[in-house]
């Protein structure tokens, strides 16, 4: 043997050796991630899995029991409040860990240095928005209350105690493809969450759409086409007699600025997310007791945005869904009362020009005066890649987001600097919010509770054993002159800081009404007596679908509210497709429009995954839209009036000059779009089998972190935009809850994906089916830790002490 | 190479001797290949492999490491996915677009056995190079596995 040869293969085989067991730039250590005793397949879990009887950990006080059910809810059961949150932080991270450090990094601009360069913008975004800030601005807030403060240190040290008992075969499945190690948790990160949970809920706006759309209508049209009030609305809460005591608000026009912007903001979550909850007086239901329904609707995430947990101490229960990352229950029930929530969809962002004066961008004049920016240097490592340094000026109204560096490549906000006033940016004691209402026995804990909750405002719904149902209002709104905040804005009109708040005093709330329920779909809070601008046509058929439903009923079961929340019913198409429909007429058509013609006649007007005319409608119904609004068709970012405005001018008014196609001499009304929209249907395909199904077009699915291969496709359900089940692509029902507070209490539930957060987990998608085919599951209420019930798995003991 | 010792079918004792320790060395490598893995990171199976080949300086050293290794992994490989029902490994074979489990779970397995085979190779030479080789081995100089 040559020793050369010898040589050379020893040392071929350290290379690849060493090559296997480290990543290389993005690619993950290939020998480490492919290992059966440690790569991914330690992750590809059992059916059931099989977990440790009982776990020593050093935080503990006394010992914790968590009997996990046929779902992977856990139930714990803990002698006192500081075990609870210890063990709430321990079981939610031992179920959802890379779905929690994945939203904290993310809300505080720090995923590029887990996930690589493709994260970067993001991050510069998420920092330039200021989560980061805000929620140190908070935890400094929260820290002052230290009774609470060790709550949010006890769900952290459950979390932490649940990491530092992994060795690296047991990272989830996330941390071995990114060769990464979990991050410990700090009560820092609870309020990142909570922020990025706000900015979820509040981030949306299209004041640069609006912007253009406002130009081109003028002030009487923009105001007229998407911020009137709707015949036949109905608002959430009626309105109350101490509003009189409060000044209307300034209706001093608002100047739109003279820019036109040719591209849209990044990183915006969804539009046209909301919820339905409604809670029912015995009065109407079957058993004589209240009821209360929610089902919130937003993007579709797998795993999910929430995480059922049941959390029981020798002072009671509270049970529902939680946030991974945030300790106690978002909405739910406990011993005396349940309670659930909608946005509020009011507007707290409001994005302003900065006019700089000076070549180093830092000096600019606002209301008369010389102002400096501050700025805020933010380093972010980047994996993969040098660090990036960016630089945050922080102005009178809040940040600069877009400028010339932030989109790099487009020339668009070369001129212009936006800064963007978010009420997200303020500190405040949310999490605290849902720390009292968790632990709130009536109306009055339950309303001083949600005084804390700020951002995001949420109509809070609520139902007690006592037999009160009740509606809030609930946020800190920003006072917002009429059209104010519409559009992007001069600085100028930025309010003083004396008149920022709408006083919660103000904020409507509607309790035991005669009706005998409350009703919330994200619709206007309340009629035009409000003192205070709350913009926007909002929500109009959810709610006026659902209310009609709840008044013709009389005793309503849990199953009639069942198939409330699956109703796939288009009161859209109902309303509108009579008047298309007469229009046009049969004898003057030829094939296949005939057809299409008798389909849709034939239509029985659901929105259902299997149904045909509803692709037809939905693309009539879009011809139909791009022919009327074709003053807006322009290659900019630009906002169209509401569907539900544009309805009530084709019902009351055809003749409306906005049917008017402007490149033509003629004068078009509605009628000749009706007619023209329908000629440009396909006349492929001819045959009604050929058509496309509904759930085929709505082509919804459930995004994992943007991998396709681990994503939920094509799933099989119906609805749409503004029908109660609403799913459409990548937003939908993403929580159902019906909570009947009997003297025994009745709770079902279900929601897209499942309790793990682990694509090895039976538990990661096993609630879809039944989700996508409207069934629930019972929820499984334990009154004690001795309760024996087949629906349980099996039990863990966490005990102090190692 | 030399040609009688491919083309040689007789069943004399040496033939048989030299099956029996490519069985031994096989099984035992088998076994403490795996015991290893679960306690130590994969690469231990390089260790592992190198040192059997340095010590024992078997024939065939290659396919003693790549047996081995890569029936540990493969059996592990597949007692795993049979337990979760493929839920991962479908998952995974979609993300790296290779169509079939089987090629997932066999490649794997061929990765371990490749570095498993040339380790107790690699641990072979080494001995062979640098001590003074035993007369009994000098005519296994060319052999190439």
């Amino acid at each position: 043997m040559k020793k050369w040869k010898a040589r050379a293969l020893f040392g071929g085989l350290l290379i690849l050796t060493i090559a296997f067991s480290r990543g290389i730039g993005l690619v993950p250590p290939l020998a480490s991630l492919f290992s059966p005793f440690s790569g991914f397949w330690q992750n590809a879990e059992t059916r059931i899995p099989e977990l440790p009887a009982e776990i020593a950990t050093v935080n503990l006080n006394n010992r914790v029991t968590v009997k996990w059910d046929f779902n992977m809810v856990p139930h714990i059961f803990a002698g006192n409040e500081e075990d609870l949150i210890y063990a709430q932080g321990y079981v939610t991270a031992s179920m959802r860990l890379f779905q929690m450090e994945f939203l904290h990094r993310q809300a505080a601009g720090r995923l590029s240095e887990l996930m690589g360069p493709a994260f970067l913008s993001s991050d510069r975004f998420y920092r330039r928005m200021g989560l980061n800030r805000a929620a140190a601005l908070s935890l400094d807030t929260l820290r002052k209350d230290s009774h609470f403060y060790n709550l949010l240190l006890q769900y952290s040290k459950g979390v932490n105690d649940y990491i530092h008992s992994l060795s690296n075969r047991d990272f989830p499945l996330e941390y071995k493809i990114l060769d990464a190690t979990p991050e410990d948790w700090d009560p820092l990160h609870i309020v990142l969450i909570q922020k990025h949970f706000a900015y979820g809920m509040t981030g949306f706006d299209s004041d640069i759409e609006n912007t253009s759309t406002a130009a081109i209508l003028g002030e009487s049209d923009f105001l007229r086409l998407f911020f009137s009030f709707l015949p036949d609305d109905i608002p959430a809460c009626s309105p109350a007699t101490s509003w009189q005591n409060f000044a209307k608000p300034d209706t001093a026009h608002l100047v739109f600025p003279d820019v036109v912007l040719k591209k849209t903001g990044s990183f915006r979550p969804l539009p046209g997310t909301g919820s339905n909850s409604w809670a029912i007086s015995g009065r109407k239901t079957s058993t004589g007791k209240p009821v209360l329904c929610n089902d919130a609707h937003a993007p579709f995430k797998i795993p999910g945005t929430w995480f059922d947990i049941q959390m029981s101490t020798p002072s009671g229960y509270v049970y529902g869904a939680s946030i991974p990352g945030m300790p106690f229950v978002f909405m739910g029930m406990n011993d005396h009362l349940a309670w659930g929530g909608t946005n509020s969809v009011r507007d707290f962002k409001d994005w302003y020009i900065i006019r700089f004066s000076d070549a180093k961008r830092t000096r600019y004049s606002y209301k008369g005066r010389e102002e400096t920016c501050q700025l805020i240097p933010e380093i972010i490592r980047v994996r993969a890649g040098a660090d990036f340094y960016d630089t945050v000026r922080i102005t009178k109204a809040g940040p600069v987001i877009y400028d010339k560096s932030l989109l790099s490549g487009d020339s668009l906000y070369h001129s212009l600097d936006l800064a963007v006033d978010w009420a997200g940016q303020e500190p405040g004691r949310d999490i605290e919010a849902f720390y009292r209402i968790n632990k709130s026995s009536g109306v009055q804990d339950f309303k001083s509770a949600i005084q804390l909750s700020g951002c995001p405002g949420i109509n809070f719904t609520l139902a007690t054993r006592t037999g009160d149902v009740g509606l809030f209002h609930q946020g800190k709104f920003l006072n917002h002159k009429v059209l104010h905040g519409t559009t992007l804005m001069e600085l100028n009109n930025r309010a003083e800081d004396k008149n920022r708040w709408i006083p919660q005093t103000a904020n409507p709330f509607e309790l035991n009404p005669t009706i005998g329920f409350v009703l919330s779909t994200n619709q206007s809070p309340t009629n035009s007596s409000y003192p205070y601008w709350v913009g926007g046509t909002l929500e109009y058929y959810r709610n006026r679908r659902i209310y009609k439903m709840l008044t013709s009923l009389n005793r309503i079961s849990p199953e009639s509210n069942k198939n409330i929340q699956n109703d796939n019913y288009y009161l859209l198409a109902a309303e509108v497709l009579p008047v298309l429909l007469k229009t046009v007429n049969p004898a003057d058509l030829k094939k296949p429009w005939v057809q299409y013609h008798r389909i849709l006649l034939n239509w029985d007007l659901f929105a259902n995954p299997q149904s045909k005319p509803m692709t037809l409608f939905t693309n009539w119904w879009n011809l139909f839209k791009q022919l009327t609004w074709d003053e807006l068709n322009l290659e900019i970012p630009i906002a169209k009036p509401p569907d539900a405005v544009l309805a009530q001018i084709l019902i009351a008014d055809p003749e409306n000059p906005v049917f008017d196609i402007r490149t033509t001499p003629e004068k078009e009304t509605a009628a000749d779009l009706i007619r023209q929209s329908f000629g440009m249907l396909p006349a492929q395909p001819t045959h009604i089998h050929d058509i496309p199904v509904w759930a085929e077009v709505n082509h919804t699915q459930l995004d994992y972190y943007g991998i396709d291969a681990f994503s939920v496709k094509n799933l099989d359900v119906g609805g749409y935009q503004t029908t109660i089940n609403m799913n459409t692509g990548n937003k939908g029902v993403v929580y159902r809850m019906i909570i009947s507070l009997e003297d025994e209490p009745y709770a079902w539930g279900v929601y897209p994906g499942g309790q793990s957060g682990n694509p090895g987990s039976y538990f990661f998608n096993n609630l879809t089916e039944s989700w996508a085919s409207g069934d629930y599951y019972d929820w499984l209420i334990l009154k004690s830790e001795h309760e024996t019930n087949k629906n349980i798995l099996f039990e863990q003991q966490l005990r102090p002490g190692r | 190479m030399k040609p009688t010792k491919t083309s040689s079918l007789s069943n004399n004792s040496g033939r048989a001797g030299e099956n029996n320790a490519f069985w031994f060395f096989t099984l035992s490598l088998t076994l403490f290949t795996f015991l290893l893995q679960l306690w130590f990171p994969w690469w231990i199976l390089v260790v592992i492999s190198w040192f059997l080949g340095y010590i024992a300086v078997p024939k065939k050293s290659f396919l003693i490491g790549f047996f081995s290794n890569a029936v540990v992994w493969f059996a592990y490989c597949f007692l795993i996915d049979l337990r979760n029902n493929s839920l991962l490994s479908r998952k995974i074979v979609e993300l790296t677009g290779l169509h079939y489990v089987t090629i997932l779970i066999i490649l794997i397995s061929v990765l371990a056995g490749v570095m498993g085979g040339l380790a107790c190779m690699s641990g072979k030479w080494i001995r062979q190079a640098y001590r003074k080789p035993e007369k009994n081995y000098e005519s296994e100089e060319s052999e190439t596995d």
